[in-house]
């Protein structure tokens, strides 16, 4: 500590307290000075032993009477003094002592002034010399506000404000001075002689380190209970992110996000402390600057849920908003943070906030930046060649007791011709992609604006595929008068997706050149003898890729108008009125060479789908302070509305694909148009109060009343209560005598309710669907009884608890989160499967329960900083245990078939809701190896019933008898796995040194397992049909007794184990991936700009993985808009590896 | 200033009440594209309910695919499945609880509909003629799902009242003899209220009549007479054969229903309103314009039968040809191409063999449509067991080694799932040999019981205007005993409706003329299929003939050997039902 001023600088030490009041008396004592004529006896009386030189100062300014001023460069001696002297003149003494001090003084009208020695010869001017400032701070109501943070620009000394707002210090004329305070604005002050100050600090509800954005509105984050992550994107635009959510991978704890294929823009799976509802969505609620936004996958998935022949992955509708223009992200994990979202509450909230107007200097800030990627597929899945396909068509020919299928000649031949063909070199390509951002944003009077404009062309890394987005957004704000204000946020944004193939829904190879690429025999060429592609090669991976057409353009609308008035004091009304659209367009032709194309002579399909909503808050917010007590609290009353149209049409028989779908007129059957029109609404009353004694004790009450359209008259209406408690320990005297080094400790729990809204449209009445019946010879509609009035239909309702701990360390340089929850889902809306016997397969009701429990912990260090060094690591880790607890006497449910037909016939679902068991649990049949020889099969207990022990030949799989009555049956299903990781981690560092940057994010999931579906074509050794095998199915395959253990003989079984599918294409997924690094350096571009900024920079994206998977990627989730699907890659694209750089120009 | 803050707080207070108010009307829930329960009013809305409770019938799950093709085709001894997904399991005998969910389904959520027909109609004040048949139209359909579910699985639950959310869903089975009284009082009701054929205007084609109600009970009483008989109680059995004798005559008396002359006419599709002067009840199935595959309201008969090598049959792209996935057994051609019923040796087009097996049989093989002597891609087929007269032999013909049903061809089908064919559940052909078993198991071998036979026979006999030397015509004497004219019964159902869905039903109901406590299943699949010999028939071409040794064989498609098991006399209760409901009972036997 070195101590700059003598007078009236406040030191914060605790050992500075009896210089304080000395300090004091002394101030007083200056400001008399004009007034006081008298000298005094100007000698000096001291004996120091081991006294600092200000000390020694301070007895000399008692003594005389005159001010001590010391420049603020004086360096004071690392040796402390000792000297006697007894009536000593005041020259006399301090020429003594100074001398070793390199410094000198003068003494002008009863002021010393002490100086640099070394300066000697620079004539000293005033600017040097420090003066008393004095000054108070108030707050937009001019009520006085203490403990605001007083700094002289670039020095280390503070003073507080006291509790009436008034402070003083000494500093420089000309010197800045810096007034902070938890969630209001940095204010600066050049220091001039218009003494006294008035500062007035305005709040600053985007002043995110000290202030968190919460559900309606801001709470300090100290005052904080619940359990809130928060993310500063900033300025990163400098990793491949194409939607919002791809910037917090890693980032987050208790956050899992993936992209559910490696397609750009796909649809994420965006789980919150695990999945809580078997059917419903586990999508969190997305809210972009205080307005819910649509973030359904469906939304931008025109005709799909109408035209069965039309699914596709959905995309991410989030893909529409610029990843640049987001300021922050917070995410709501407990119930005291997402109860205040009432019924839409229980999945977790993402509340986003998008960059505003800032200025510096007063002036409009221009920046362009531009970056371009090139990506690759991260690996190839080795497959057989021509010549070991050959090999293995013939073995397994031979297995079955027949003759070779290729004779030698044969093989010669085609080895000549097809020997190095690889489909996955055919469809996939290194990916150019490019991404420009211009912005501009400035202050016009009262006014903020930021104005910004994106344009990327994001290629997939399968040939024709891709994802464009075009957008712009103004966010202006505008001070109306001191009591009324306007804030306007608008976004319009364009995409295209040219979907191409790139992930499989339908099990089909012309819906997913994917697994087409793997699959496809070797010995076929794309093309024939003229070049051209051939057509009669059904599904021909290459043809897929080039004349499969499958576009989808969207357009989003999100845009919100708020306007707010000051009522009284701390009072403050506001209203919100908002509306967002996506309206898309998805145009499809299977043009002839693809299965659909075949069928049907060309089909082309042209569905529309909008889905809108209005939003109207009216919001009263009450923030004031008395004395120790602070209270922050909220209310309000909203109302949603949505609406979704949709059609879709699908026809057929085309004269030519030339067209495509473009004109569908040219059709010779135009299909029947589906149309939907759902509409829902959402009426809330809602409220919270924070309140917090003394910054020591914290209370948050909340509440939410919602009432749905889509719940039955006399049940519409559920209320939604929270209460959080937090303890700010290290507020505590006693705290703060003991540990010096934990600034911060902060202890919260909270316990809640929130809802899910997965309640399905009309849900509640009796309903009939349409199916055609011929009557006479005409095609005609039936109603279909399909489902039973249901009143009693309701939320499922998520109860947590919430315990968690919030350290700082060091002045926070290292901080510190961990949370452990556990989250209780009721009232499970489940569709309950009913016998077929009661006419209806399920139907909708609210039971069961669901537990999510856990433990988050999130960790931030500052390792250096100082003028060049700047290094931060952050790391976390979470742990979710997810847990059927009871199902309302169902013990099971099963997700979606797989595989309905073809060669590949599974005809079965592979994941299941079983009480005591994750959802989507892995279904299926244990096994235990490959049968070695006769003896092994005549002796296993696990089929000594089975009436097919006859058919089984050494190398086929032993599957296990789970329940013992010595057959391999139905009844031997059982859980062989499950998609959830046992932990997962995210970590990373940024380190800057001078103008360099570099940054890194590694991300690993532990312990899941993801369904392989794929080695049920290339790893099944089952050649019926024409699939390929891959390497490591024939390298391992069993060939005799003793060869191997997992791969079964090659054969020509015409179902596939008969139909079991076996544990061994479960495989643990687990891995470690160096999820992206950036390398950046910042350029000041001489002379004609001088305060322009330029950076340039390096990143690279999905760079390298750690893993025992053996498809392409363990981190995909194929159909992860369905929580009863999750954990299957089949056909999946994986994401792919980029390398990225670019340019940032700041005017 | 004062005064502006208070207004302000007026105005916005003022418009927040407005808001608020208007807002609250708004939560009722409009479902502006489902038709809901309120939404059923008149006449015009219950149609469309009388159709939707048809409308399952046509699906995949019902006659289409995975109900029909699979359960009425493939678990019998006369076809079999080369291909075609899940058909193959059925086939192979490989079928589980796993696979059986598809009719079940079907049939229980046609009663379902039939039950919320009735409710509605008990609800709503209509004209008395509308509800009458309406009523009627319920009480058929909802007879006909429980006819084929106590056939299918024995005895199931019964819920004959509408379901509601305060339903028991776990209905326990009830004992076939339950389901089989639930079946004759629908069928008497649906009878009572139903109008006549000749007043059913084309129009209305495919809806139930009095005379199919009729048709029903009598079969219904026979199938449940067999079942009393098989089990001992004579007494009881020759009391249900007296009823369907009952109802044959209604049927026959009522001259509602004629033989075509032309048994050939039955399956030609653009005469298919004619046909249903015979057909008594039909599934009907339309192409379809505006759907396609799976979920268009056409059959796909014509691509599961015709063969891959016979083109301009089907709607299948490009070339019209089908996928013969359903194949005769050779053995079963064989029969009926020997004996009574022809040479033993056909040929194309002569009359050398029952008209009826060569409508069954399609026996045109041709990959084209283009001149053999000019065209290219163009190669005509010999089908099994057919060989073409020496004087128009064709060298460098194919062959397909089985032959393949020819009844359903619909080359104006827009694509391979997507015919116009129906499947024609009960003819009056049938009625026929109905009576004449009951007349058999009541009495014995009469010459009522045998010119009833002959009815069809000689209709065979007059072919399509061709008189044909076969069938012979059966005689008191060929069938002395009652045992063996129940065989010759079985024999003529076996050629009169090969491929409509009847030989499963006949070999589990028909007791075996050599054993009397057996059915005709166990005969044929315990005694007499394992003596034939799975060869696959090849063609001769050197010698243009079917290798004789070849002939005549049972394939067993990829199943190592003919599986014999009484458990596949009743199909097993689909796990779907029978793990979600803990009051159902036991499964059926042998599928435990």
């Amino acid at each position: 500590m070195r101590l700059r001023t003598i007078g009236c600088a406040v030191p914060m030490e605790a050992r500075q307290i009896l210089l304080t009041m000395k300090i004091t008396f002394l101030c007083i004592f200056l400001f008399c000075l004009q007034s006081r004529a008298t000298t005094s006896a100007q000698t000096i009386t001291i004996t120091a032993v081991d006294m600092s030189l200000t000390d020694i100062l301070d007895q000399v300014q008692k003594q005389t009477g005159f001010s001590v001023l010391l420049t603020s460069d004086i360096e004071e001696s690392e040796r402390s003094i000792t000297m006697k002297t007894k009536n000593m003149p005041l020259a006399q003494f301090l020429s003594k002592l100074l001398k070793n001090q390199q410094a000198s003084f003068s003494i002008r009208e009863q002021t010393i002034f002490i100086k640099p020695t070394k300066k000697e010869n620079t004539p000293i001017s005033d600017a040097h010399f420090q003066q008393l400032i004095r000054g108070r701070v108030v707050d937009s109501e001019g009520e006085g506000m203490a403990g605001v943070n007083i700094r002289i620009k670039n020095q280390h000394e503070s003073v507080i404000s006291d509790k009436n707002g008034n402070f003083q210090l000494r500093a420089n004329k000309g010197s800045v001075l810096t007034f902070s305070y938890v969630g209001y604005a940095i204010s600066e002050h050049t220091v001039e002689n218009d003494l006294p100050l008035t500062i007035v600090m305005r709040a600053d509800e985007t002043s995110l380190d000290e202030v968190v954005v919460v559900g309606y509105g801001t709470v300090r984050k100290s005052d904080l209970t619940g359990s809130v992550s928060s993310i500063k994107l900033g300025e990163n635009n400098e990793n491949r992110v194409i939607s919002v959510p791809e910037a917090l991978q890693g980032r987050v704890a208790g956050v899992n996000i993936l992209n559910n294929t490696g397609e750009p823009g796909s649809g994420m799976t965006f789980n919150i402390r695990g999945t809580t509802s078997i059917t419903g969505s586990n999508q969190p609620l997305i809210v972009l600057d205080g307005q819910p936004i649509e973030s359904d996958l469906s939304a931008t998935n025109a005709g799909m849920s109408i035209d069965w022949q039309s699914e596709s992955p959905p995309l991410d509708p989030l893909a529409s908003l610029n990843p640049a223009d987001i300021e922050s992200i917070e995410i709501l994990k407990d119930a005291s943070a997402t109860a205040i979202y009432g019924s839409r509450g229980a999945n977790g909230v993402v509340l986003i906030t998008s960059k505003s107007g800032k200025s510096k200097d007063n002036r409009d800030q221009i920046s362009y930046s531009l970056r371009t990627d090139f990506s690759k597929l991260p690996k190839k899945i080795p497959m057989a060649d021509a010549y070991t396909y050959m090999m293995y068509r013939n073995e397994a020919a031979m297995n079955e007791g027949r003759g070779p299928v290729y004779s030698d000649q044969e093989i010669e031949e085609n080895v000549t011709i097809y020997g190095d063909l690889n489909w996955q070199d055919m469809v996939y390509r290194t990916a150019h992609s490019m991404d420009h951002q211009l912005t501009a944003s400035g202050l016009l009077g009262k006014s903020r604006y930021r104005l910004s404009g994106n344009f990327s062309n994001n290629e997939s890394v399968l040939r024709n595929a891709g994802f464009k987005r075009g957008s712009v957004r103004l966010n202006f704000d505008r001070d109306i008068s001191d009591k009324l204000s306007l804030s306007f946020r608008s976004n319009v944004s364009f995409t295209h997706r040219k979907y191409g193939a790139q992930s499989n829904t339908q099990g089909t190879f012309s819906s997913s050149a994917v697994i087409g690429a793997i699959a496809s025999t070797p010995l076929r060429m794309p093309y024939n003898e003229d070049g051209e592609l051939e057509i009669g090669f059904a599904n021909n991976p290459v043809l897929v890729t080039e004349l499969l057409k499958d576009h989808t353009n969207s357009e989003t609308v999100i845009s919100s108008l708020d306007l707010e008035y000051k009522i009284t004091k701390g009072l403050t009304y506001k209203i919100k009125g908002a509306v967002n659209q996506i309206s898309s367009l998805r145009q499809l032709y299977w043009p002839r060479g693809t299965f659909q194309g075949d069928q049907y002579d060309g089909s082309a399909t042209r569905a529309t789908n909008i889905n809108s909503n209005y939003l109207i808050d009216h919001l009263l917010t009450y923030k004031r302070n008395f004395d120790k007590h602070r209270i922050n609290s909220v209310a309000g009353y909203s109302y949603q509305q949505w609406f979704r149209k949709g059609s879709s049409v699908t026809s057929t028989g085309f004269p030519t694909d030339l067209l495509g779908y473009e004109n569908m007129g040219m059709a010779e059957l135009p299909g029947i148009t589906h149309t939907t029109n759902q509409n829902r609404a959402l009426q809330s009353v809602l409220g919270r109060v924070n309140y917090s004694y003394d910054g020591r004790y914290l209370l948050t009450l909340t509440g939410r009343y919602d009432g749905a359209t889509r719940l039955a008259p006399g049940n519409k209406w559920s209320f939604f209560p929270s209460v959080g408690l937090g303890w700010n320990v290290s507020n505590e005297s006693f705290f703060k005598a003991h540990f010096t080094a934990i600034n911060n400790l902060k202890i919260r729990a909270s316990y809640g309710v929130a809802g899910s809204e997965s309640v399905g449209i009309g849900a509640t009445q009796g309903r009939y669907t349409i199916d055609h019946v011929i009557i006479g010879d005409r095609i005609v509609p039936g109603f279909n009884y399909a489902s039973f009035s249901n009143a009693l239909l309701g939320w499922e309702t998520t109860r947590s608890f919430n315990l968690g701990v919030d350290i700082g360390i060091l002045n926070d340089r290292v901080t510190l989160s961990a949370d452990i929850y556990q989250k209780t889902t009721n009232d499970l809306l489940l569709n309950l499967s009913i016998p077929a016997s009661s006419t209806f397969r399920s139907y909708s009701t609210n039971t069961g329960e669901v537990s999510n429990k856990g433990l988050d912990v999130e960790a931030n260090v500052a390792i250096l900083g100082n003028e060049k060094w700047n290094w931060n690591a952050f790391g976390n880790i979470s742990i979710n245990r997810n847990k059927i607890v009871d199902m309302g006497g169902t013990d099971i449910l099963y997700g979606g078939i797989y595989l309905n037909g073809g060669n590949s016939f599974l005809n079965q679902s592979l994941q299941v809701a079983k009480v005591g068991e994750a959802i989507s649990s892995f279904w299926g049949y244990r096994t235990a190896g490959i049968y070695q020889n006769p003896l092994e099969i005549a002796s296993d207990p696990n089929i000594q019933n089975d009436p097919n022990k006859a058919a089984l030949r050494p190398g086929d799989v032993r599957f296990v008898d789970m329940n013992g009555d010595g057959q391999i049956t139905d009844a031997d299903k059982t859980i062989i796995g499950k998609p959830n990781p046992d932990f997962s981690i995210g970590f990373g560092s940024s380190i800057s040194y001078d103008r360099l940057t570099l940054s890194f994010t590694f991300l690993g999931n532990f312990g899941q397992q993801l369904i392989n579906l794929n080695q049920w074509l290339i790893g099944s050794l089952t050649n019926k049909g024409t699939y390929s095998v891959s390497m490591d199915a024939y390298n391992n395959r069993w060939r005799g007794e003793g060869t191997s253990n997992k791969y079964p003989r090659p054969n020509l079984d015409d179902l596939r184990f008969g139909g079991k599918f076996p544990d061994y294409m479960i495989e643990d997924a687990s891995f470690l991936r160096l999820q992206n690094v950036n390398l950046g350096y910042d350029f000041t571009i001489p002379e004609l700009l001088k305060t322009a900024k330029f950076r340039t920079y390096v990143s690279g994206t999905n760079l390298f993985t750690i893993t025992n998977y053996l498809g392409y990627d363990p981190n995909v989730n194929a159909l992860g808009n369905q929580a009863l699907m999750s954990g299957v890659d089949y056909g999946t694209l994986p994401q792919s590896r980029t390398f990225s750089m670019g340019v940032i120009l700041t005017y | 200033m004062k005064t502006i803050r208070s207004s302000f707080i007026r105005y916005v207070a003022v418009v927040s009440a407005i808001l608020v108010t208007l807002q609250s009307c708004e939560l009722d829930e409009v479902i502006p594209d489902v038709i809901t329960e309120e939404k059923i009013k008149d006449e015009k809305d219950v149609s469309s309910l009388i159709n939707g409770a048809y409308a399952l019938l046509n699906n995949p799950d019902g006659f289409k695919y995975n109900g029909g093709l699979a359960f009425l085709f493939l678990a019998g001894d006369d076809l079999y499945a080369a291909g075609g997904g899940e058909l193959e399991t059925f086939s192979n005998k490989a079928f589980g609880p796993n696979n059986t969910h598809t009719f079940w389904n079907t049939f229980y959520s046609t009663i379902g509909n039939a039950n919320n027909l009735i409710d509605r109609l008990d609800k709503l004040e209509l004209s008395p003629e509308f509800e009458r048949r309406a009523y009627g139209e319920a009480y058929f359909l909802r007879a006909f799902s429980y006819y084929f579910l106590v056939r299918l699985y024995g005895g199931v639950p019964l819920r004959t009242s509408v379901t509601t959310r305060a339903s028991d869903f776990y209905l326990k089975r009830s004992e076939v003899d339950e389901v089989y009284a639930q079946i004759f009082a629908d069928f008497k009701e649906a009878a009572e209220r139903l109008p006549m054929r000749s007043d059913l205007p084309d129009s209305d084609l495919g809806r139930a009549t009095k005379g199919a109600a009729h048709g029903f009970l009598a079969q219904a009483y026979l199938t449940f007479g067999n079942q009393l008989d098989l089990a001992g109680q004579v007494s009881d059995a020759h009391a249900n054969y007296a009823i369907a004798q009952n109802y044959c005559d209604s049927v026959i008396n009522s001259g509602q229903y004629v033989l075509l002359s032309d048994y050939g006419q039955l399956f030609n599709l653009s005469n298919e309103t004619g046909a249903y002067n015979e057909v008594m009840f039909g599934i009907r199935f339309s192409a379809d314009p505006l759907r396609r595959g799976y979920g268009a309201a056409g059959s796909e008969f014509a691509y599961r039968f015709l063969g891959s090598s016979s083109w301009n049959v089907t709607g299948n792209k490009p070339n019209g040809n089908g996928a013969a996935h359903v194949r005769p057994q050779p053995w079963y051609t064989d029969f009926y191409y020997s004996g009574d019923y022809g040479t033993g040796t056909p040929h194309y087009g002569q009359p050398d063999h029952d008209y009826r097996a060569q409508i069954s049989n399609y026996q045109r093989g041709s990959n084209g449509n283009l001149n053999p002597v000019t065209g290219e891609n163009f190669r005509w087929m010999y089908m099994y067991p057919v060989v073409h007269p020496e004087d128009s032999r064709i060298t460098g013909a194919g062959s397909s080694t089985t032959s393949v049903i020819g009844k359903y061809i619909d080359p104006a089908g827009y694509d391979s799932r997507n015919h116009g064919n129906d499947f024609f559940v009960m003819r009056y052909a049938e009625i026929l040999l109905i009576k004449a078993e009951v007349l058999n198991e009541l009495n014995g071998p009469t010459q009522e019981s045998i010119d009833l036979i002959n009815e069809l026979r000689i209709r065979a006999r007059n072919a399509d205007g061709t008189p044909r030397e076969y069938p012979t015509l059966v005689t008191l004497s060929a069938a002395p005993t009652q045992a063996s004219l129940r065989r010759k019964i079985f024999e003529e159902r076996g050629a009169e409706f090969l491929a409509e869905g009847l030989r499963w039903f006949d070999l589990v109901r028909m007791k075996s003329h050599e054993n009397p406590s057996e059915t005709m299943y166990d005969y044929q699949f315990g005694t007499f299929l394992p003596t034939l010999s799975p060869n696959t028939p090849s063609w001769q071409s050197s010698q243009q003939r079917w290798n004789p040794n070849t002939r005549g064989g049972y394939i067993p498609g990829s199943v190592a050997s003919i599986t014999y098991h009484p458990k596949f006399k009743l199909f097993p209760i689909p796990t779907s039902e029978l793990i979600i409901n803990p009051n159902f009972g036991p499964q059926n036997p042998g599928w435990q």
